[in-house]
């Protein structure tokens, strides 16, 4: 009967212990927006934290991508914003234009665009590698 | 006599062979992905950067909008190039224009302009034919239809040069554009943007 006790015991540690570990397994992976596209060259070394967008003083909406750089050396990248319309149809903008940007080593950046139509707010990001 | 007359046929056609194997074959700027290195004078990948961040600012500042929605009514004012390069300001301000007019804030006047380049003579021309009777005076544009531009758009492009401890050459760029208030002589909006270069001493920036 003890030897039953201690059987049961050791058991529910063990099973406590796996559902506690599962809270605490690292996926190190980074967040997933389908508009956002990372090249696969430094998706590695970036990761896009978030996507944020407000409209502020202006009807124009403005959005932010928060980037961080993973690794402990400068990142040169380039990113585009694409906006599309309510068809799905890129709107022709400055923006889509690649842009170049830096980020030091474990540090975050935020990549600015401004919608070129007021309301619109379908877009996608691309990043890649910079020269 | 043939001997000297035969050696002197092979270097010339070796040295043309060798010459022409020399050069750089033309080929088209591939603009989505150019990785060609960063020159010393402003090139279209500087203006874009520039419009970008200018056009971004504008945009963002919301003092385009109007209550009730109308656009305004914009000229283009005087862009000065104080910089030894000889550009024109228009491929500064044209993708700014298209992007505000495109964003159905602003509609650009070539009525009136601080320079020529941005007048269409043909507003004139068109009125200068009220009573001739050739013409049929029912297309002719009547007086009082012009519409006066409430903003102007001006500014300035300057170039600093200085020299860096070992030789080299550091270019400063800067890129300053308003939005003038006609009515109230008030500006509206302004924007500096910089460009820097680094080059040797010896570059031509012109």
């Amino acid at each position: 009967m003890k030897q039953m006790k201690a059987y049961v015991l050791a058991g529910c540690v063990a099973l406590l212990g796996m559902i506690g570990s599962i809270g605490c397994v690292s996926t190190h992976s980074a967040p997933v927006d389908r508009r956002v596209t990372v090249a696969p060259d430094v998706s590695s070394s970036v990761w896009v934290t978030d996507v944020r967008y407000g409209q502020g003083a202006s009807d124009h909406y403005t959005l932010q991508a928060n980037v961080v750089n993973t690794t402990s050396s400068i990142q040169k990248l380039k990113y585009r914003v694409v906006w599309l319309n309510g068809e799905g149809i890129e709107v022709a903008s400055t923006t889509s234009n690649w842009q170049d940007i830096s980020i030091s080593g474990k540090d975050i950046a935020g990549l600015k665009a401004v919608a070129p139509i007021p309301g619109l707010l379908d877009f996608r990001i691309h990043i890649k590698a910079g020269e | 006599m043939k001997k000297t007359n035969w050696f002197t046929v092979m270097v010339a056609g070796a040295t043309g062979l060798f010459l022409a194997g020399c050069t750089t074959p033309t080929t088209n700027i591939d603009t989505h992905n150019d990785t060609a290195g960063a020159v010393a004078g402003i090139d279209y990948r500087d203006l874009r950067r520039v419009t970008s961040d200018m056009i971004n600012s504008l945009l963002a500042s919301g003092r385009l909008t109007r209550p009730n929605g109308t656009p305004h009514v914009m000229t283009i004012g005087k862009i000065k190039n104080d910089t030894t390069q000889r550009f024109d300001t228009d491929t500064l301000t044209a993708q700014i224009t298209e992007e505000l007019t495109n964003s159905g804030k602003v509609l650009i006047t070539s009525a009136m302009a601080a320079t020529s380049d941005n007048r269409d003579e043909m507003i004139t021309t068109t009125r200068s034919v009220r009573g001739d009777a050739e013409f049929n005076q029912s297309t002719v544009a009547g007086q009082g239809q012009l519409l006066a531009p409430t903003l102007s758009l001006s500014g300035k492009i300057i170039q600093k040069d200085i020299a860096m401890d070992n030789g080299d050459k550091q270019i400063e760029y800067y890129f300053q554009l308003r939005i003038t208030d006609l009515v109230t002589g008030l500006q509206w909006w302004q924007k500096q943007v910089f460009v820097g270069k680094r080059t040797d001493r010896k570059t031509p920036i012109w």
